[in-house]
């Protein structure tokens, strides 16, 4: 069960124009709130999760003090947000040709 | 040869911009305006990563791309233009 804000604010940006999916994963890596399908979610938040924890380790070898907390991974046909804090953290993607 | 030049000269002239490094095909530094260990250690490690985001992407979709990734840490911020690469 999400706090009342935070599901405030997940649902705000996953209705904004050009956001095609919202994704929040727990610490234990499970989805907890998806607009998305269950087979892309899982899909997705695998995938991130791997290239996260990749992406951490890369800037702890760089710096043992440094630490991501966003990863924009832009592609052809869309961009995807890859936002995290202490454990958990957010998928989000966005197709450019839409939105602000 | 020169355009390339003025292009490196002009990210590098942003302020805000610690370093700038062009790596080739294999991920060899070939350009870089930061030391020789830095360069090599940002080029393998990086040069890695971007590596596995373009594997991500094509695992969702085999018909997409890789084109740009940006890292946000909590000293700075990197980014990675894989230019077609």
């Amino acid at each position: 069960m999400l706090q009342n804000e935070a599901e405030k604010t997940i649902k705000r940006i996953q209705a904004q124009k050009g956001v095609e999916g919202v994704i929040v994963v727990n610490a234990e890596g499970i989805p907890i709130e998806s607009n998305l399908d269950h087979q892309r979610t899982l899909h997705y938040t695998y995938n991130f999760q791997q290239l996260l924890a990749r992406t951490q380790k890369v800037m702890k070898d760089l710096d043992p003090q440094n630490e991501a907390t966003l990863l924009d991974v832009q592609t052809e046909k869309n961009n995807i947000l890859v936002s995290t804090d202490k454990d958990y953290f957010m998928i989000a993607i966005k197709n450019p040709r839409e939105g602000p | 040869m020169a355009e390339v030049e003025d292009t490196l000269k002009r990210i590098q002239s942003i302020n805000g911009v610690i370093g700038t490094i062009v790596l080739n095909a294999e991920g060899i530094p070939i350009r870089s305006t930061l030391d020789n260990s830095t360069s090599v250690q940002y080029a393998g490690l990086l040069h890695q990563l971007t590596m596995k985001a373009r594997g991500t992407v094509r695992d969702i979709d085999p018909q997409n791309d890789l084109s740009f990734l940006r890292i946000r840490s909590k000293k700075h911020e990197i980014m990675v233009s894989t230019g077609g690469l």
